[in-house]
């Protein structure tokens, strides 16, 4: 995973970039978090798996989500987006202490959500690129599997409609 | 034509999935389109190239439901069931769910909602794991299952390689 430290560092400001470019498909009341990180058309090669009980990569999903719930957290995520931002620039817009900016960072990074450039003077956070995927990938499985599925009941609904039937019988219970 | 802008897919728990979707249709249509096999087996079928040769509902409390989805060009097949907790037509269902592959220990419940909103009607589809155990298993064995692949294609979009 090329977004890894230690590993190449270029690469990781490439896929916060790309990361950025990919999202934006939902609406305003779609989970805010995903909003940050879902890729669009991005086609998965994966074992179909109905309903959806495919998932997570990882056990660390808990904390990703758990991180991505907080509005403050979402927003530094949105902003780290856009490349690696010290302590006190990510303060500045929020118009939030250091401290207190410093604490989510702490939170974000334990979900490892995000890393810290401890060679870099200003100590700037970036964005782990693999976590973010991997709940993003969770997630959009059961969109791609629910989204097929629903677009073909939109069909059949309209069928069903258009055979203007008397009211279907009533189930029994 | 009418397109539906809330899909939404949320993970608002630890133990939680949630889909939520509205159609253009009368409450008791699309009720009948979640039930009756016949019709259900027209539609729950996930990306192309999936059917569904077996659709058993026995649309009642107590009562128990099964189905097969199996992928035509590979002969692959997948089942799933369980049994009906609750059912209140045409507004709501509470059923266990079980895959064949059972890699999880535990069922999870199903809870789909039916709101009727003028023409509208809403259904929410409201995934509870029994257990965070069963979640956790369920999601790491789901990368064993055959995610890996999607995920090298993944970090290779997100890394700007080709």
């Amino acid at each position: 995973m090329a977004a890894e430290p230690g590993e190449a560092r270029a690469p990781a400001a490439t896929a916060a970039r790309n990361l950025r470019l990919q999202t934006g498909f939902m609406s305003e009341s779609y989970h805010a978090a995903v909003d940050v990180y879902a890729p669009r058309g991005v086609k998965y090669q994966m074992v179909m798996q109905p309903i959806g009980y495919t998932s997570p990569a990882t056990a660390t999903l808990d904390a990703i989500f758990a991180a991505l719930a907080d509005p403050t957290r979402r927003a530094i995520i949105a902003r780290l987006a856009r490349g690696g931002a010290s302590v006190g620039e990510l303060a500045a817009p929020f118009s939030m202490s250091q401290p207190a900016i410093s604490k989510h960072l702490k939170v974000l990074e334990r979900a490892g959500l995000i890393w810290r450039d401890r060679d870099a003077q200003r100590r700037p956070s970036r964005l782990r690129a693999k976590p973010l995927a991997e709940a993003s990938a969770w997630l959009e499985e059961y969109r791609r599997f629910w989204e097929a599925s629903f677009h073909r009941l939109d069909g059949l609904l309209e069928e069903l409609k258009t055979e203007e039937k008397p009211r279907p019988s009533r189930r029994k219970q | 034509m009418f397109y539906p802008e809330n899909f939404h897919v949320t993970a608002p728990g630890d133990l939680e999935i949630v889909i939520s979707r509205d159609f253009d249709a009368p409450r008791q249509l699309v009720f009948d389109a979640f039930t009756k096999p016949e019709l259900v087996r027209r539609w729950l079928l996930g990306p192309d190239g999936w059917t569904m040769p077996v659709c058993e509902i026995d649309l009642k409390t107590g009562g128990a439901y099964r189905y097969v989805w199996r992928r035509e060009a590979t002969g692959e097949q997948m089942g799933m069931g369980g049994v009906f907790r609750e059912v209140a037509a045409p507004e709501r269902l509470i059923a266990t769910e079980k895959f064949d592959q059972s890699w999880y220990p535990g069922e999870a419940v199903n809870t789909t909602g039916f709101a009727e909103r003028g023409s509208i009607t809403g259904v929410t589809i409201a995934v509870l794991y029994e257990s965070k155990e069963a979640r956790d298993t369920a999601r790491r064995s789901g990368m064993e299952h055959g995610m890996a692949a999607g995920f090298d294609r993944l970090e290779a979009l997100l890394a700007g390689r080709p």
